[in-house]
């Protein structure tokens, strides 16, 4: 890891830290079956780092740090029960575009790991070289259509 | 200071290398003249393209985005599209939106030349399908094109390669349509199925509208230019065109560029064919003022700029309980319907619209779309929200016949400039009365053959804002000097020796997609000006 990446993974708190990862599965949380991996599991963390975005993330985490101490006097990351939601909720409706930009970007993330793309059934491979089988299917259903004779003006 | 180009003075300078430009340099080109044709983009890179990387559908997102606002490449140019429903798409390089397009190639109807005659609104083209016919065949061959004869929605076409596989999705959507007794036909793709001509038949990428790294696609990169090529049209990629100049008899005596060092360069011509497109065509008029032409080149009219057309587009999607893998296969090439694409007096809109089919998107569009739609929530209901879409869903565009309105215009934006400083276009552009109920109708019809394929849910929106890729009618063709700005052979009236081969000629917009058409019409004006060539270089 380059080094001035390494200085803005270090700027995040072990709170802020824990934060995030509440917050990538409360997002994308694993499968129950455990099939798909919980968005936590995913090397978000270091893409947003890659892509100089921790200040604009330390933005957001701050303010659902802020809100816990606010409303529970503790940290997120240890509030019991449904509590984080609560609070989650409350700072995303007051933040309604970040957030959306957030779980854009957990999103894209999550959906290009190579764990996602095999555990929803796909090979992991780009479609070129090897492309893939499309079934002919049925052209006799043109039948009826051809049948109707043309319809179009001269 | 403009320097002059090393080569003094070409017969026939090209503007723009993408469909119609390298359609009328291959057609120019077996006329033992000088033929230069100036790129603002670059050469391709199949290689390069998404598809051969894991992470293409983030790809397609940034600098493979249809977008030139996002895309923002060095060959881009910003377009000001904010006062429009509809954001501008194209692509900048060799093979110009080929690059980037999806493939759907159908042609105009006969009926769509001429709509002032069947139904009474904006004009009749002063030619014909029938003209056309033997260049849109022609072009087919040229092209590479699949697709399957016999089509009760056209006059006979044959010739294609066999069509584009339909698939479960296919399968499953026509015999929705069968159920209601609806036209559908599989597409007219300019996708090859079979080997063709040297290139290697499709295999089912994916992707088409991020570049065809198989090569399967019919970009012009691949089909016209290696041809124009090698009979000797000199195309200089890279090179930004600022103005066309004109003498003091007001005829076109060439183009000043920007080179790929960024000098500014004077090319001399004696026959100057602009194809850059129904925003970079009369961009470049607009910037091209002289004492002559006060109000832009070949402008005389007022009519550069005007009549904007671009096909309003409307979606629906139906989600099925049968995996019916809707993420394989060409997305923009399955089937289309023109069951509603002529005038019926019953209805409350004139003209029509086609239903083209899509195939489902990839796993991060599929996710994207869901979760700002709401239909695909944070948290537990997650995996199974995305597992009901993805693969499940077919999507249906609504392609509108856009009317000409003089008030839809491009005009130069007065801050807003590309790299080498030429004024950007301004896009003003409303949905007309007759677009917004054809767009209505098209979007509950889109429903309902849904529900008659078996969905269990669906959803429809229009107009979509991504979606002005079709760019027409702002240099429109006429037999009236006073309404329009090229004649019946593409020559602008104000200008003999400058002539205009894109769909910025079109003087309406049919409801399909326009390449096809476009093309036929550029190789139909190069062998009219084949005809005239002595006279037009004395």
């Amino acid at each position: 890891m380059p080094e001035d990446t390494l200085i803005k993974t270090e700027s995040l708190t072990e709170d802020e830290k824990g934060t995030l990862d509440l917050l990538l599965d409360m997002i994308i949380p694993a499968s129950l079956d455990g099939q798909m991996p919980s968005a936590s599991e995913i090397n978000i963390y270091e893409v947003l780092c890659a892509e100089n975005m921790v200040p604009w993330l330390h933005e957001g985490l701050k303010c659902i740090v802020d809100e816990a101490q606010q409303k529970a006097g503790q940290s997120v990351s240890v509030l019991g029960g449904s509590l984080h939601i609560d609070v989650v909720e409350r700072v995303r409706r007051k933040h309604p575009r970040y957030f959306a930009t957030l779980a854009n970007i957990i999103i894209q993330c999550y959906y290009q790991d190579p764990r996602v793309i095999k555990a929803i059934g796909l090979e992991v491979r780009p479609p070129f070289p090897r492309g893939y089988l499309l079934e002919e299917g049925d052209f006799c259903l043109l039948e009826t259509v051809y049948e109707r004779g043309p319809i179009y003006r001269h | 200071m403009t320097v002059n180009s090393p080569m003094e003075l070409v017969d026939i300078l090209i503007i723009g290398a993408g469909a119609s430009g390298a359609a009328a340099a291959w057609g120019l080109s077996e006329s033992n003249v000088r033929i230069m044709c100036l790129e603002q983009g670059d050469f391709m890179d199949p290689l390069n393209y998404p598809s051969t990387k894991l992470n293409w559908e983030v790809l397609r997102r940034h600098e493979f985005s249809f977008n030139p606002n996002i895309r923002k490449l060095a060959a881009d140019y910003p377009i000001n599209d904010k006062d429009s429903p509809i954001a501008i798409a194209n692509f900048n390089g060799v093979g110009g939106s080929t690059i980037l397009y999806s493939g759907h190639f159908p042609r105009f109807h006969p009926s769509d030349f001429k709509v002032k005659t069947l139904d009474g609104v904006a004009d009749d083209w002063p030619i014909s399908y029938t003209q056309l016919e033997p260049f849109f065949k022609l072009n087919d061959r040229m092209m590479g094109v699949s697709g399957l004869s016999g089509d009760p929605a056209y006059p006979p076409i044959d010739g294609m390669l066999p069509p584009v596989p339909l698939g479960k999705l296919g399968e499953t959507i026509a015999k929705g349509f069968n159920k209601l007794g609806w036209h559908w036909w599989p597409a007219y793709s300019a996708i090859i199925t079979r080997n063709y001509e040297g290139r290697e038949k499709c295999i089912n990428l994916g992707p088409c509208n991020t570049g065809c790294a198989q090569g399967a696609k019919s970009s012009v990169d691949i089909t016209y230019w290696p041809h124009a090529l090698r009979n000797g049209v000199i195309l200089k990629a890279r090179c930004r065109v600022r103005e066309i100049t004109v003498d003091a008899k007001g005829s076109a005596t060439g183009a000043i560029y920007y080179d790929q060092n960024g000098t500014e360069t004077f090319q001399r011509a004696r026959i100057v064919i602009l194809a850059a497109n129904g925003i970079g065509t009369p961009r470049l008029l607009l910037n091209s003022r002289s004492d002559h032409f006060p109000n832009g080149l070949a402008n005389r009219s007022g009519m550069v700029g005007r009549n904007l057309m671009l096909h309003p587009l409307g979606y629906v999607e139906g989600l099925f309980h049968e995996n019916i893998e809707s993420h394989i296969g060409p997305q923009g090439c399955c089937l289309s319907s023109m069951e509603f694409y002529e005038t019926d007096a019953s209805r409350d809109f004139v003209c029509g619209y086609t239903m083209q089919i899509l195939r489902g998107a990839g796993p991060l569009e599929t996710a994207l779309a869901g979760v700002s739609r709401r239909e695909i929530p944070w948290g537990p209901g997650h995996h199974d929200a995305f597992a009901a879409r993805f693969g499940h869903a077919i999507g249906l565009a609504v392609i509108v016949e856009d009317l000409p309105e003089p008030d839809n215009c491009i005009t130069l934006d007065t801050v807003l400039v590309d790299g080498h400083g030429i004024p950007a276009p301004k896009i003003r552009y409303r949905l007309s009365e007759n677009s917004k109920r054809m767009l209505t109708h098209g979007l509950v019809m889109g429903k309902k053959v849904m529900t008659a394929a078996g969905s269990w849910k669906n959803m429809a929106f229009g107009p979509v804002r991504n979606a002005g890729w079709h760019l027409m009618g702002t240099a429109r063709m006429g037999k009236d000097p006073k309404t329009s700005v090229v004649n019946e052979i593409g020559a602008c009236h104000d200008v003999n020796n400058l002539f205009i081969v894109d769909s910025s000629i079109f003087v309406t917009s049919g409801a399909v997609n326009p390449v096809s058409t476009m093309q036929a019409l550029s190789l139909y004006i190069v062998d009219q000006i084949k005809k005239k060539l002595p006279n037009l270089l004395q």
